[in-house]
């Protein structure tokens, strides 16, 4: 993380922008679980492979297999969900297919340039446990916000709290507040370091 | 919808940037000449054309739907490798796929290939489809930037300066798109 | 660097690609099946089964259209999936060969107000002539349940012509 002129600038927060396209969609606890599931499952897939394919294939070459990997991935993860849910497959197809062409998952297909950040395997997979999470948390405070409940089942009797919440314009407000309370925590724990 | 209204309809309403939060980093890497916009325009159209038709007429008869980012990611590597093919022949290096900047574009036409895909079926509509919905987002892209650069000269709290500010911006106009497509949009049939 | 191993390696990989593709398209297709068969019970359920009991499925995704179920003897089946904001209104439709709605069944209720509405307009539509109560929510609801409506319209009269030219 970079504090550069008072402002948080690297990594994380400029990574929201990557997921914004899942955090977006995400306005409800099924709906974000089932993107967060799917995004991890790509992001690992094509970390994996790209961390495990022979470096003498080539940058280009090691790159295309590990897209492919995180296609393959996460075509399997939407037949499970038509499997377990064909109506939320219906809703909610095309941004998992998307998660395998969202900017993090594209990074992660990038062969790590130095044997430092071969070693920083375990840290990308934690990252993206992080972000499954933001997407599902995201998904579930959404539906909250703008329901006053949040539920895993259809039919369950919802109210109307602020329902601008579940719109897309709700979900940039929401990133935007949660960037810059993140922003003020950063800086607050760097001033007590000190 | 008449072809215009069409065209207006993904431009607002059915912006990608706001429906699809396709929210640009923000990097400045300098204005687009208007070759490179044609060029990503035309790359739209292609590819709602060639994903919408095969999803519909060659995977959804088969129950194959799920195959859909493979089917994307090879067309993808068909389309780069006939441009490089083409750039080696006129002498011009062209930029190797998992160049960075390539990123946000190649995110850009997927999600308006799955968007004007599941809308329209007729060819004329997908490529008309696609077109437009790249022409909407080069629009809400220079909108956004515009934002930026005019509110970098206001006195904006130190915490929303930057990303924050940059996704408020973007609510702000997904509400105003949205206002339009409710007010208007909607009342007319797709 | 051996550039015959990397071509090696470059085909195994390739190989083993194809191999899961395969596999995935399987997957993909049973999925499909399950879900057809799924989908084909509920909306034939809702609208009463079918006293020779066979059903089958097929995708459409036409606007809020996103499938029909064939019951032989019967008039066809629509699922409806109306989606909206923050959720959707699912409903069986039975079509006549004319493209005329013969009966609406709502499948579940979302819970929220919009939902409601949409039942409201969608049975008050089927229902010609019985003007029901309106609401603030209808203007932007009505071009939805007007399109649907359509939609189902061409879908049945393009599949009774077939059927037709097919005899």
């Amino acid at each position: 993380m970079v504090i550069d002129n008072g402002r948080v600038s690297a990594g994380p927060l400029a990574s929201l922008a990557g997921l914004a396209p899942l955090l977006v969609f995400s306005n409800s606890l099924s709906q974000g679980v089932a993107l967060g599931v799917a995004f991890f499952l790509a992001y690992s897939a094509a970390g994996a492979m790209a961390l495990l394919l022979p470096a003498r294939l080539g940058r280009s070459l090691v790159f295309m297999f590990s897209i492919l990997g995180a296609a393959v991935v996460s075509s399997l993860t939407a037949s499970a969900l038509r499997l377990f849910d064909p109506f939320l497959f219906e809703a909610a197809y095309d941004r998992v297919f998307l998660s395998v062409f969202t900017l993090p998952v594209l990074r992660a297909c990038v062969i790590p340039a130095t044997v430092s950040d071969r070693e920083r395997a375990i840290e990308r997979l934690l990252w993206g446990i992080g972000y499954s999470f933001l997407i599902a948390v995201t998904g579930a405070a959404r539906e909250f916000l703008a329901t006053g409940a949040v539920s895993t089942r259809f039919g369950t009797e919802r109210g109307s709290l602020l329902p601008i919440f579940a719109q897309p314009a709700g979900a940039f407000m929401l990133i935007a507040l949660a960037a810059a309370a993140f922003t003020v925590v950063i800086k607050a724990v760097r001033g007590s370091e000190s | 919808m008449s072809v215009i209204g069409l065209v207006f309809y993904l431009t607002l309403g059915g912006n990608v940037l706001a429906q699809w939060g396709l929210i640009p980093s923000g990097k400045k890497g300098g204005a687009f000449s208007a070759s490179v916009l044609l060029a990503f325009i035309a790359a739209s159209a292609a590819a709602s054309l060639t994903h919408g038709l095969a999803f519909r007429y060659l995977l959804s008869p088969w129950g194959l739907e799920s195959l859909a980012p493979i089917l994307f990611s090879a067309l993808l590597f068909g389309a780069f490798a006939a441009i490089k093919a083409i750039g080696t022949a006129l002498g011009r290096p062209s930029r190797p796929l998992h160049d960075e900047t390539l990123f946000q574009p190649t995110l850009v036409l997927y999600a308006v290939a799955l968007s004007i895909g599941s809308r329209f079926s007729s060819t004329g509509l997908l490529l008309l489809g696609g077109a437009a919905a790249a022409l909407g987002y080069i629009a809400a892209t220079g909108f956004l930037e515009a934002i930026m650069e005019r509110l970098e000269l206001e006195r904006v709290p130190e915490p929303f300066r930057g990303v924050p500010l940059r996704f408020l911006s973007a609510a702000l106009m997904a509400l105003a798109f949205a206002g339009v497509d409710a007010g208007f949009f909607s009342r007319l049939s797709l | 660097m051996d550039v015959s191993e990397k071509t090696r390696d470059t085909w195994i990989l390739a190989g083993a690609m194809a191999l899961i593709v395969a596999a995935s398209g399987f997957a993909s297709s049973y999925a499909s099946g399950q879900a057809a068969r799924q989908l084909a019970k509920m909306t034939s359920e809702a609208l009463g089964p079918s006293p020779r009991g066979e059903a089958t499925w097929t995708t459409m995704r036409e606007g809020s259209v996103l499938g029909r179920v064939d019951r032989r003897g019967e008039p066809a089946a629509y699922l409806v999936v109306a989606r909206y904001a923050d959720g959707e209104f699912r409903a069986a439709a039975s079509v006549d060969g004319d493209g005329s709605i013969l009966e609406l069944k709502p499948l579940g209720d979302s819970g929220d107000a919009y939902s409601k509405r949409l039942a409201a307009l969608f049975s008050g539509a089927v229902r010609r002539g019985s003007r029901a109560d309106a609401s603030t929510l209808d203007a932007s609801l009505k071009a939805l349940v007007t399109d649907t409506f359509e939609a189902l319209a061409i879908l049945e009269r393009g599949r009774t012509e077939a059927d037709d030219g097919d005899r």
